[in-house]
C-alpha cells in the first residue's frame, strides 16, 4: 500500500470516482453520453463497448500508483494544457481527464466538430466530483478556421497537445507561440499479426472486435493483418475473419455510412479487384464482403500479396497479407502498434520483426494480444501533463 | 530538346494498333469507328495487362461480351498507385509518369508507363491545337513549370515540353528551375510586344500574383495573349477561387476571360480536356466558359459515386473516361473527380470528398478546413 499525503488521498478518491463512473453503464456520465451520442458516428453497442474498455488496462490500484508517482512527486511541474481532440474516437477526452486527475494539472479540451459531447461531460463530471478536480477541466469548442479562438486558448496554457494528420499537426505546431510546449499525435495506424502457432478462428474472432470498434477509423484499429505463412494460410484466416465479422457485426453494428463514405468504400472494393490475390490459386475467395449497408459492404476483407501495409482507415476495411520469411521486409514507416494473436517463442518474434521491420528505424512495436489492444493507447499520456527538462515552457 | 532520349519499344501488335488509333485521331469524329477501336483496345489490354484482366473478370466482363466502349470496365485511377497497369514488360518502358499524389501514410503515387510516346504526343498536340491554338500556329510560351529534362517523371512537364517544341516561338521558355520560380525571367518574357501564351499551375499563378502585387507590377499583354491554368490546390496551404484567379489574370496580365483556359488532365491519362471558350470565340460561336471538351478519341460518362452506374445528363457524379491514347495501359478509367455534363461538354467540380479523414485526424482537419492558413 502506497502511503500518500492527505491531498494525494483526496486525489486518489476523486480519480477513482472519475474512472468508476465511466466504467459503470448506469452512471450519469454513461447515460448522458449514450443519449447524446446516439445517432452520430457510432452505433449504441460500439459506444458502450468503447466506454467499457477505455480504462480496462488500469486496475483498481492504478489511481493510487499514478497519484503516488506523479502528483506526489511532480505536482509543482504539472501543466495546464490545451488538448485539441480527435473526432473519430472518444478515448482521448477521458485519458486527458485521467492525466489531469493524477498529476494535478489542468486542461482546456477543445472538442472536434464531429464529437463535441464527451469533453463537455468530462468537464461537468469534474465539477460534480468537486475538490480537488473541480475546475481542472474546461471544455471549449470553436468552429473550423477560428484561429483567434485557438490563439486565445493557447495564451491560457503551458502546452498544446494536438491530434490530427501529420500535415495538420505541423500546421498547429507552426501557430504555437515559442514559449509554449507542443506535443503532436499525427497520423497513426496499427497492424495485426497472426503468428505461426495461432489458432486462426480464435485470432479471427479477437481481430473482429478491433475492426468493429470505431469501424477501423481509430488509430488503434488493425488496418492490415499479416498472417505468418503462405497465401493459403492468409486466405484461410480471411475466411475465418469473415465468419467472425458476421457474428461480431451483430453485436457491434455499424451505423449506416454516409453517401460519401459508401462511395469511398465502393472505390476500395473496385481497387481490390486489381490488388487482391488471384482467385483461382487456392479455391478460397480473396475478397470477402459483408452484407449491404447503405449501398456498400458492411465490411470488406481483401487478401493481397505480401507487401507494405495498406491503410484505408475507415469502413471496416481490412487487408490481409501473408508474411513469409525470406522475402523483402514490409515496413518502411512507423506504425502505432502491432496486435499479436498469440505469443510464441521469443526467437520467432525476432524473426517476425526482422521480416516486418526492414529499415523502419522509427518503428516501435508495442506488443499486445490481438483483441485486447489498448484502443486509444492511453493518449494523451500522463507524461504529457508534466513539464520536463528541455521544455520550451 | 524533349524527345531525344525517348525510345520506342513497342512490339508489332502495339505498333499496328497505334497506327489505327493515329489514323482515327487524324480523322473526324465517327462513333462506329470509335467503338470498333475501343473494343479492339479492350481486347488488347485484357490479353496483355494481367491485373486489368483480373479486374475485368471480377467485374464479370470480357471482350467477347462487350459491344460498346460503355461496356468496358473502368478501373479506378487510384489503382495506378496500387499495381503496375501496363500491357508490356517493364524493360519496354520508355517513360514513367509519376503523379504528385497524396502524402497520406500508406498511400503511394500513381505511375503511368509508356512503351512509346508517339500516340501520347499526337493526342496532346492535336487537342492543344484545337482548343488553345485554334487561331494561331505558334506563340511564345511562358511555362510556369519545369522543363521535362528537369522533371523527367512529370507528365505535365512532358506535355509542356512537347507543346513548346510544336507551338513555341522565340521569347518564351520554362521559368521554374530546381523548384524555384524565376520571377525576373517571367517578367522579362511578359514585357514584349507580341502576344504570348502563359501556361502554369493554379498555385504557381497565385505565387506570381502575390509577387506582382508586392512589387506593384502589371503587364498589359498584347491582344491574342492567352493564359492556361491547370491543377488545383491539393495539399497547398492556401486556396483561391477560380473566379478570383481569372480576375487576377485580367488585372495582372490584361487577358480577358475568353482567353483564359483551364486544362484538365492527369498522370494516368494521355489526353487532356480544355475549356471551350477560346475555340468558341475563334469560331464565332457563343463562348462556353468553364465547359471542357476532350478530343474525339475520348468519351466520358458521369456515373453515380456509389453504384458507378451512369447518371442522367446534368447530374453530378464521378467522371468516367475512355481514352484511346491510353493503349499501353488501361483506356477505361474511373476518376475521383466530380463532374456534370454541360452544353455538350463537361464541367469539372472538384475532387470527390471520399472517405472521412483517418487515423485520429478528423478534429484538427475540420478545424483547419476553412482556416485559409
Amino acid at each position: 500500500m502506497i502511503t500518500l499525503s492527505a491531498e494525494g488521498e483526496a486525489r486518489v478518491a476523486a480519480t477513482e470516482q472519475f474512472v468508476s463512473e465511466w466504467r459503470d453503464p448506469q452512471s450519469w456520465v454513461r447515460r448522458e453520453a449514450r443519449e447524446r451520442l446516439a445517432g452520430g458516428l457510432w452505433s449504441g453497442p460500439v459506444i458502450e463497448r468503447a466506454f467499457d474498455i477505455v480504462f480496462s488496462d488500469r486496475s483498481d490500484e492504478t489511481p493510487r500508483i499514478y497519484v503516488g508517482n506523479w502528483f506526489e512527486q511532480t505536482r509543482e511541474f504539472a501543466r495546464r494544457a490545451l488538448v485539441i481532440l480527435p473526432g473519430n474516437v472518444i478515448g482521448p477526452a477521458l485519458c486527458a481527464g485521467y492525466a489531469v486527475a493524477v498529476t494535478g494539472g489542468s486542461a482546456i479540451l477543445k472538442a472536434a466538430s464531429t464529437e463535441r459531447i464527451v469533453a463537455e461531460i468530462v468537464a461537468r463530471q469534474f465539477a460534480s466530483i468537486g475538490e480537488p478536480l473541480a475546475g481542472a477541466i474546461e471544455a471549449r469548442y470553436w468552429p473550423g478556421g477560428d484561429i483567434a479562438a485557438e490563439a486565445a486558448a493557447m495564451t491560457d496554457v503551458d502546452a498544446v497537445i494536438a491530434f490530427g494528420s501529420d500535415e495538420t499537426v505541423d500546421a498547429i505546431r507552426s501557430r504555437v507561440p515559442a514559449d509554449k510546449h507542443f506535443i503532436g499525435y499525427g497520423t497513426r495506424y496499427s497492424l495485426g499479426l497472426v503468428t505461426a502457432g495461432a489458432d486462426l478462428a480464435t485470432a479471427a474472432e479477437a481481430a473482429s472486435f478491433d475492426v468493429c470498434l470505431f469501424d477501423q477509423a481509430g488509430c488503434m484499429s488493425p488496418q492490415t493483418i499479416y498472417v505468418v505463412g503462405d497465401a493459403s494460410r492468409a486466405l484461410r484466416f480471411a475466411n475465418a475473419l469473415n465468419a467472425a465479422m458476421r457474428k461480431t457485426s451483430q453485436r457491434l453494428p455499424r451505423v449506416r455510412p454516409s453517401h460519401d463514405e459508401a462511395a469511398a468504400a465502393n472505390e476500395v472494393v473496385r481497387r481490390s479487384y486489381v490488388t487482391a490475390l488471384p482467385a483461382n490459386s487456392h479455391g478460397l475467395s480473396p475478397i470477402l464482403a459483408g452484407p449491404d449497408n447503405g449501398g456498400c459492404p458492411d465490411y470488406l476483407i481483401v487478401v493481397e500479396p505480401q507487401g507494405p501495409p495498406r491503410t484505408h482507415g475507415f469502413g471496416r476495411i481490412v487487408v490481409i497479407m501473408p508474411l513469409e520469411m525470406g522475402l523483402p521486409p514490409v515496413l518502411t514507416q512507423r506504425f502505432e502498434q502491432i496486435g499479436i494473436s498469440v505469443v510464441d517463442e521469443e526467437l520467432l518474434f525476432i524473426e517476425i520483426f526482422r521480416a516486418l521491420r526492414g529499415d523502419a528505424e522509427k518503428y516501435e512495436p508495442h506488443f499486445a494480444k490481438l483483441g485486447s489492444m489498448h484502443e486509444w493507447a492511453g493518449l494523451p499520456s500522463t507524461y504529457d501533463f508534466i513539464r520536463h527538462d528541455g521544455d520550451r515552457a | 530538346m524533349k524527345t531525344t532520349l525517348i525510345r520506342d519499344y513497342r512490339d508489332a501488335d502495339a505498333r499496328a494498333l497505334d497506327a489505327r488509333i493515329l489514323a482515327h485521331i487524324g480523322a473526324t469524329r465517327d462513333e462506329d469507328a470509335f467503338d470498333r477501336l475501343a473494343l479492339e483496345v479492350y481486347a488488347y489490354q485484357f490479353e496483355r495487362n494481367a491485373p486489368y484482366r483480373r479486374y475485368c473478370e471480377r467485374m464479370g466482363s470480357e471482350p467477347s461480351r462487350a459491344s460498346s466502349w460503355r461496356d468496358v470496365p473502368a478501373v479506378p485511377a487510384a489503382s495506378f498507385a496500387d499495381v503496375r497497369l501496363a500491357c508490356f514488360r517493364p524493360e519496354r518502358t520508355v517513360v514513367t509518369f509519376v503523379s504528385s499524389g497524396t502524402t497520406s501514410a500508406g498511400a503511394s503515387a500513381s505511375r503511368h508507363e509508356l512503351d512509346a510516346t508517339e500516340l501520347y504526343d499526337a493526342s496532346l498536340l492535336a487537342q492543344y491545337r484545337a482548343l488553345v491554338m485554334p487561331d494561331v500556329a505558334a506563340l511564345p510560351h511562358v511555362f510556369i513549370a519545369p522543363r521535362f529534362s528537369d522533371a523527367p517523371r512529370s507528365s505535365l512537364s512532358y506535355m509542356l515540353s512537347a507543346i513548346d517544341e510544336r507551338f513555341g516561338a522565340p521569347g518564351g521558355g520554362f521559368f521554374v528551375h530546381e523548384d524555384a520560380l524565376d520571377f525576373d525571367g517571367i517578367c522579362a518574357a511578359l514585357s514584349g510586344v507580341e502576344p504570348v501564351a502563359i501556361f502554369g499551375t493554379s498555385f504557381a499563378f497565385v505565387h506570381i500574383a502575390d509577387r506582382c502585387r508586392s512589387r506593384r507590377l502589371q503587364f498589359l499583354l498584347a491582344p491574342g495573349s492567352r493564359v492556361v491554368e491547370t491543377g488545383g490546390f491539393k495539399g497547398k496551404s492556401r486556396e483561391v477561387s477560380r473566379g478570383d484567379l481569372y480576375r487576377t489574370f485580367e488585372e495582372l496580365f490584361g487577358v480577358p476571360p475568353d482567353y483564359c483556359i483551364s486544362e484538365y488532365g492527369m498522370c494516368e491519362l494521355g489526353s487532356q480536356w480544355y475549356d471551350a471558350n477560346l475555340a468558341d470565340v475563334s469560331a464565332g460561336r457563343k463562348s462556353r466558359r468553364h465547359v471542357k471538351f476532350g478530343p474525339h478519341w475520348t468519351r466520358v460518362l458521369v456515373v453515380d459515386p456509389v453504384t458507378a452506374l451512369p447518371l442522367p445528363p446534368g447530374e453530378t457524379g464521378l467522371l468516367r473516361i475512355f481514352d484511346l491514347s491510353n493503349r499501353g495501359s488501361v483506356a477505361a478509367i474511373l476518376t475521383g473527380d466530380l463532374a456534370r455534363e454541360c452544353l455538350g461538354g463537361i464541367e469539372i467540380l472538384g475532387r470527390h470528398p471520399g472517405a472521412p479523414p483517418k487515423g485520429c485526424s478528423i478534429a484538427a482537419d475540420a478545424m483547419l478546413g476553412s482556416s485559409g492558413s
